[in-house]
């Protein structure tokens, strides 16, 4: 089982991902924007993945996603799993430099949330040095 | 050369008034441009425009002198260039038009300064090259103004599916977790369910003001403002319970009563007090209420953001949010002015620097009995 940090503004979303990563044996920290995220990160302990939201208030998904690999060289290459119902996700994802994104109110939404998260953890590459 | 104390000129001369007087016609009409227009124009659009104009004046009347043809095509289409580059500067269709107009008044006006009297054949080339050069300029400028309707328009559309689309999922993961039977009906996941159901009719709501705003159709009735906030307060009671926050409406006199199309005020106040919501901070309240002067009725919504970060005006701009969140800010303060300005009112925002901000919808009272 792994250790997943979600950050989406939506208090409600951030409610029901916890439920989901919750019901299928996950550990949950969460947190309402990029700030919120890059504090917990820093926090500790380190999540296996960041289930993360695009646009948020104060800092964006986006932006805290450079700020973690500007802050830690991507030593630690922790996936990072977009969501949002933006329609040029994809794009965003690319700039972000994450091949893990999922759309927003799409049916079936929670199976496939699973699923890529799943993707994400088993791809994951060890830490640098490890 | 010069033409001073020559009288009538002969045929071919008013183009070359216009040559030896180049500069001083050009400095002249920049001179007026700069005087009248607001945003004043700047030099590389009167480089790329009016300078155009006058050697394209100067070749029609040289064809013209020639027996040859105007080429009016020519003109409108470096008219066009010219027709781009205002719009680009945020100029009118109106200012378009008298930027030519002005650059021809200053050749009359210097002519005449000079006691020069242009023959009628020139003047009517003069007229022909004015009219292609505003026919150009001002097609260029209307295919720039309706090709950012649409992008407005299309970017208005990706917004809302957006919003939709955050809202519907939400929907989604409730049903879904509902339907796998380790939740109730009853419990947190259908309040977020409750919740969500009612931002999604208010995103509708919304939508559909807009629509009935862009189409004229507003109904206008008396409508007691008591009601409409009562509609309101239920919604934003549930939202404020998930946001950590308070919601408090101060009731409202049931005489007050306003002109108004019922759904798109409505619309509005849900709107304002969404956002007042989403960015007030935690355990701080918002409150909703009406206040009248005998002529006006103030129906307010304030929060405790802790202020502004921009000017109160820069929000009622289209797609224009605070902190950089999209999530049902920046169309709906823009379509909230625009629906209080239907029903003959005003959108106001006050900042409290420091503490929050009130949003007040200022609209005329019904006096008339029911």
């Amino acid at each position: 089982m792994a250790n997943v940090l979600i950050v989406d503004d939506d208090p409600d979303t951030v409610e029901l991902y916890a439920e989901l990563m919750e019901s299928v044996g996950h550990r949950v920290q969460t947190g309402t924007n990029g700030e919120e995220g890059l504090r917990s990160l820093a926090r500790g302990p380190l999540p296996d993945c960041v289930l993360l939201d695009v646009d948020m208030p104060v800092l964006s998904g986006p932006e805290m996603a450079r700020r973690m690999r500007e802050q830690d060289g991507g030593e630690e290459r922790i996936p990072i799993l977009l969501v949002s119902g933006r329609s040029d996700l994809s794009e965003v994802a690319g700039r972000t430099g994450t091949p893990y994104f999922l759309t927003k109110g799409t049916a079936d939404h929670a199976e496939a949330l699973l699923e890529v998260l799943q993707r994400a953890l088993c791809e994951r590459r060890a830490p640098a040095g490890a | 050369m010069s033409f001073v104390g020559r009288g009538l000129w002969s045929r071919g001369m008013l183009r070359e008034f216009i040559a030896t007087n180049r500069e001083e016609i050009l400095a002249r009409a920049r001179s007026r441009v700069a005087k009248r227009n607001a945003p004043v124009a700047t030099a590389v659009e009167l480089t790329q425009g009016l300078p155009v104009f006058l050697d394209q004046l100067r070749e029609a009347l040289r064809r013209a002198s020639a027996h040859d043809v105007v080429d009016h095509e020519e003109i409108q289409l470096s008219a066009s260039q010219h027709g781009y580059d205002l719009f680009k500067k945020g100029l009118t269709v109106a200012q378009v038009v008298h930027d030519y107009g002005d650059l021809c008044q200053v050749i009359t006006g210097l002519s005449q300064e000079q006691r020069r009297q242009i023959p009628g054949d020139e003047f009517q080339t003069l007229n022909l090259s004015l009219d292609d050069a505003i026919a150009g300029a001002v097609t260029a400028y209307a295919h720039q103004r309706d090709n950012a309707l649409v992008n407005q328009g299309t970017e208005r559309l990706g917004t809302l599916a957006h919003e939709m689309r955050n809202v519907l999922n939400t929907v989604m993961l409730s049903v879904a977790s509902i339907k796998k039977g380790t939740v109730g009906l009853n419990g947190s996941t259908g309040t977020i369910l409750d919740r969500n159901l009612i931002r999604l009719q208010t995103l509708i709501d919304r939508s559909l003001a807009d629509v009935r705003l862009d189409a004229g159709m507003q109904n206008l009735e008396r409508v007691p403002v008591w009601e409409v906030l009562e509609d309101v307060a239920i919604g934003a009671s549930l939202v404020a319970q998930t946001r950590g926050v308070h919601f408090m409406l101060t009731p409202v006199d049931h005489t007050v009563i306003v002109e108004a199309d019922r759904q798109i005020l409505a619309a509005a106040i849900a709107n304002l007090v969404q956002n007042a919501l989403k960015f007030t901070r935690k355990d701080t309240t918002v409150h909703l209420g009406a206040s009248t002067t005998p002529s006006r009725v103030l129906i307010e919504v304030e929060d405790q953001c802790g202020g502004l970060p921009d000017s109160p005006e820069s929000l009622l701009r289209p797609f224009v949010q605070k902190s950089g969140d999209r999530t049902g800010l920046g169309l709906g303060l823009s379509i909230c002015s625009k629906a209080v300005k239907s029903m003959a009112g005003e959108l106001r925002i006050r900042d409290l620097p420091g503490k929050g901000c009130i949003f007040t919808i200022d609209l005329p009272r019904s006096l008339l009995p029911g």
